[in-house]
């Protein structure tokens, strides 16, 4: 590959979809597709969430998730904050890679990226995402808007290329519409739009086809959504019909989207023809769309609800010089795209890059380059400014043309509605943006501030529920839920899953199964992945054979559930069923690569295996997709050091954790009398050393002690003591908990427990040493101050980066011990014997029944 | 009718077969791209010039 000029031309499909395709390769239908394929390297591609367009094609290009690069969505506030455009190309905030390759004075041309509009002035031609669409009934009345071509001087010449739907005649059009003669065309208007979506792609071609074969180039992108507009329009029509199809509808509509992919394919062997042999071509799209029995009936009435029938999977297909042959890529994410052809075309990769190089296209490994930032990168990039962007008239005039032209969704007449709409909408597209990048506690203050300002808007509040549950916040969680059953628009038994999957999480499974099961047949079993919750709540159970029935049955409604794998894999694995393990814990990277927990557990079923080396791989990935994880460097040191003989690899990672650790200590924490002291027994007996003075003795309130330590209670004015405390267990009153210093990293597992009977508890406490008299009024108001407390507490443990928090339920450490132990062993890497720990729970002593 | 115009346009495929371009197009130019599109609206608009030409000519003959 090395001395050889390197051609790189990527498509763009939108929605483009293994599950269509492949039958469709089987029957010959995409001959030019299925040659790239034969000559290349294909797999999944996995989508971001929320999967829209606009962030997930910017997303391509940038390597960067929309939390980075600004693309929030289909529409946006204008620049003055006072009303509302189409996304803009100038909306994103970070360099895609035709700036990097104009920087690097790359031949780069781009055609319809989506936004691109006002186009870049980069080293070669644009054509911007307004390009193709059509203004008017007559080619004559249409006028291309400034800023859709660069250089300018090519305008004409690219306006003439532009296609009419109005052009294209019945012998375009049957291929896609059989029927075409038959269907009544005053009532049903369904075939204009097949010439819409027809048109707008043949535009983006001729002006492909246009600059391939007349220009040289190093790069050059084209973007074609006309494969989303065919399915969202017409899968519903799409073989096998639905008993609630129309026969006429269906025998009119049922070829359109076939009709596409065979048009499109058409279309991908110019491309092929036009790049030559010695290009790389890589065929992408951004996530998939649903077309077998995973279609949903009913779309829902919310912005971009279309975007439910979209599949978390796009494709990838790569060929070309030094390209592996007829080969899968596992792992692959639309982040990855950028990083994966700056390396082709050997530029280096941003470090704040968010994807990965896909390494295991190339024939030979590559050397990856890098750079801290192409943003900080010097020189001229062609990037559009603010004074290249539409005017506020011209923004509104582009808005009322998509509206009219059903490309978005027609807006409210209240401007200021419309405007706070946008707004929100935007924001929840951030909250939900970095919730997918896992930066939960990002999301969350966006969240809550949307639901206090629309607490009638759904999505809002059980995205908040959810995040709620993730950090095991569960009150809060179900006081959102409550909050919904008094909403109309919601039904019960949706709520009751919702209710039923909180259950899992409060560790109910008994009654979570029995919901889920009142549930079973009146939800949509995909959308709701009711049998991979109860696989859940069966596993809570120990119920192992039940657990993989549900499991099973999950994953034969909808393979591509990468959690249930998971799920599966780790009840394997507690069976010590390895090989069974790990085919599940592959499974799931298969389909999304980015679980660093997945790797891990993996790496553990090797270990079992005895197969060590592939152990340490799958272990190593999962410290570099996170590094926190620090716990899995002595982990590494020890396979390297005692199972593959390599002493120098053993001390690299012992090396690390010195450079990089910022002491870890464990701390339990929670109100008095919540059962703060049961843990740190437990913690104890499982072989964590409590720091304790041991001067507090055991008396009847604590019969086994209350391993403590006196210095802790003046935190607040002294923390040097901590210093004895690394790698222990401390015992710090939920109180005091935000005094901790922030030069070390805590682990904190946080005792909860019913504030009736906490208050009542202490009451007896205090009565029994005869301080004071059990007050009802007393007990209010210390309800209400700890109400008070626990929110700050979490407030701060979400927002402290060196802190880790695990909430536990006390009534579920005595009833579950063994499963408790388990969970608090997790959290603490692995290191416990939870058998040990759990033996120490004693119901007995367990005073405070509800 | 000037009897070039007649004429109709052969094209050439990659291998050297000569093939004719429909006046009402197919899918098929559309996907060569900017030629297809290119070659399709001069055949489109020769038969359309001819169409008229033709009805001129049948004008002329009936009035006479």
């Amino acid at each position: 590959m090395s001395g050889q000029k390197k051609k790189v031309v990527l498509i763009g499909w939108d929605a483009a979809d293994w599950k269509i395709i492949n039958p469709m390769l089987a029957q010959g239908l995409l001959p030019n597709l299925q040659q790239l394929i034969q000559d290349g390297t294909i797999g999944n591609l996995r989508t971001l969430d929320p999967p829209y367009s606009p962030m997930l094609w910017t997303s391509m290009a940038t390597g960067k998730r929309p939390y980075k690069h600004g693309v929030l969505g289909f529409t946006e506030p204008t620049p003055d904050g006072k009303s509302v455009r189409p996304t803009m190309g100038t909306s994103r905030k970070v360099r895609a890679i035709w700036n990097m390759l104009t920087l690097e004075e790359k031949k780069c041309h781009v055609v319809g990226w989506w936004p691109s509009h006002p186009v870049d002035k980069i080293n070669g031609v644009m054509v911007s995402d307004l390009y193709q669409k059509a203004k008017g009934s007559k080619f004559d009345e249409w006028i291309m808007p400034k800023g859709t071509v660069h250089p300018d001087e090519e305008s004409e010449k690219f306006a003439d290329l532009r296609v009419h739907h109005e052009e294209l005649t019945g012998s375009i059009l049957q291929p896609f519409l059989p029927n075409l003669n038959k269907i009544d065309k005053v009532k049903d208007k369904r075939y204009r739009s097949v010439a819409k979506v027809t048109a707008d792609c043949s535009s983006l071609h001729a002006a492909f086809t246009n600059i391939l074969r007349t220009r040289e180039y190093d790069f050059a992108a084209i973007y074609l959504d006309a494969i989303d507009h065919y399915c969202h329009g017409f899968m519903r029509f799409h073989p096998p019909k639905r008993d609630h199809i129309p026969q006429e509808d269906f025998d009119n509509y049922y070829n359109v989207v076939t009709a596409g992919y065979r048009y499109h394919d058409m279309m991908l062997g110019r491309i092929m023809e036009l790049a030559g042999k010695d290009a790389t071509i890589m065929l992408v799209s951004d996530h998939g769309f649903q077309p077998d029995e995973m279609r949903p009936r009913d779309i829902p009435q919310e912005p971009a609800g279309p975007a439910y029938e979209h599949s978390p999977y796009g494709i990838i297909v790569v060929k070309g010089p030094g390209i592996k042959k007829n080969k899968f890529v596992f792992g692959a994410s639309v982040i990855d795209v950028t990083p994966t052809l700056l390396t082709l075309m050997d530029m280096p990769v941003g470090d704040d890059m968010d994807g990965k190089v896909l390494l295991d296209i190339f024939e030979d490994e590559p050397e990856i380059k890098s750079i801290p930032s192409w943003e900080d990168v010097p020189g001229y990039c062609g990037k559009a400014g603010k004074d290249d962007d539409l005017s506020d008239e011209d923004a509104e005039k582009v808005m009322a043309q998509l509206e009219e032209l059903g490309y978005i969704e027609k807006q409210t007449e209240d401007k200021e509605k419309r405007l706070k709409q946008t707004i929100d909408e935007c924001d929840y597209n951030l909250a939900r943006s970095y919730l997918d990048g896992g930066l939960i506690n990002e999301a969350i203050p966006i969240l809550e501030k949307l639901f206090s300002e629309n607490p009638g808007t759904t999505r809002f509040a059980i995205k908040l529920a959810g995040c709620y549950q993730t950090l095991g916040q569960l009150k809060k969680a179900r006081g959102i839920i409550d909050h919904l059953r008094n909403i109309e628009s919601y039904t019960d038994v949706v709520l009751d899953v919702m209710d039923a999957v909180l259950m899992v999480s409060e560790r109910r499974p008994l009654e979570a199964i029995k919901l889920f099961k009142e549930a079973e047949g009146k939800v949509n079993p995909h959308q709701s992945r009711i049998y991979m919750q109860i696989g859940m709540a069966y596993l809570q159970l120990s119920r192992w054979e039940d657990a993989e029935r549900a499991l099973q049955q999950e994953l034969s409604l909808d393979f591509d559930n990468e959690h249930a794998h998971f799920i599966l894999g780790k009840l394997m694995l507690q069976q010590h069923k390895f090989e069974e393990s790990v085919a599940c814990f592959m499974n799931s990277l298969n389909l999304d690569f980015n679980q660093p927990i997945v790797h891990s557990f993996l790496g553990q079923a090797l270990y079992q295996l005895g197969k060590y080396e592939k152990a340490a791989e799958a272990l190593e990935l999962s410290v570099d997709l996170y590094p926190k994880n620090t716990s899995l460097y002595p982990i590494l040191s020890d396979i390297y050091k005692r199972h593959l003989g390599d002493p120098e690899r053993a001390r690299y990672y012992d090396d690390k954790l010195q450079e990089i650790e910022v002491p870890l200590i464990y701390v339990v924490s929670g109100l008095p009398r919540s059962g703060t002291s049961m843990m740190m027994q437990m913690l104890d007996k499982g072989g964590l050393e409590p720091f304790t003075d041991k001067k507090r003795e055991a008396d009847e309130n604590n019969p086994r002690g209350y391993y403590e330590h006196e210095a802790v209670k003046n935190l607040a004015k002294n923390s040097k003591f901590l210093v004895g405390a690394k790698g222990k267990v401390v015992k710090v009153i939920a109180q005091l908990l935000h005094h901790l210093p922030a030069k070390y990293r805590y682990k904190v597992v946080f005792m909860e427990r019913d504030l009736d009977q906490v208050v009542s508890s202490q009451n007896k406490m205090i009565t029994r040493l005869g301080t004071e008299k059990e007050k009802d009024e007393n007990r209010k108001e210390l309800k209400r101050t700890y109400e008070d407390q626990l929110e700050r507490i979490q407030k701060w443990a979400s927002t402290s980066k060196n802190v880790e928090i695990m909430y536990i339920n006390h009534k579920e450490v005595v009833e579950s011990p063994f499963e408790a132990s388990m969970r608090v062993n997790e959290f603490f890497g692995y290191e416990l014997l939870p058998e040990l720990m759990a033996m120490q729970v004693d119901g007995s002593l367990h005073r405070e029944k509800s | 009718m000037d009897e070039n115009k007649k004429q109709k346009i052969v094209f050439k495929d990659k291998d050297g077969n000569s093939f004719s371009i429909p006046p009402q197009g197919s899918l098929g130019l559309l996907a060569l791209g900017d030629i297809g599109l290119t070659a399709w609206r001069q055949v489109r608009e020769q038969s359309r010039a001819e169409k008229r030409q033709e009805i001129i000519d049948k004008k002329n003959k009936n009035k006479a």
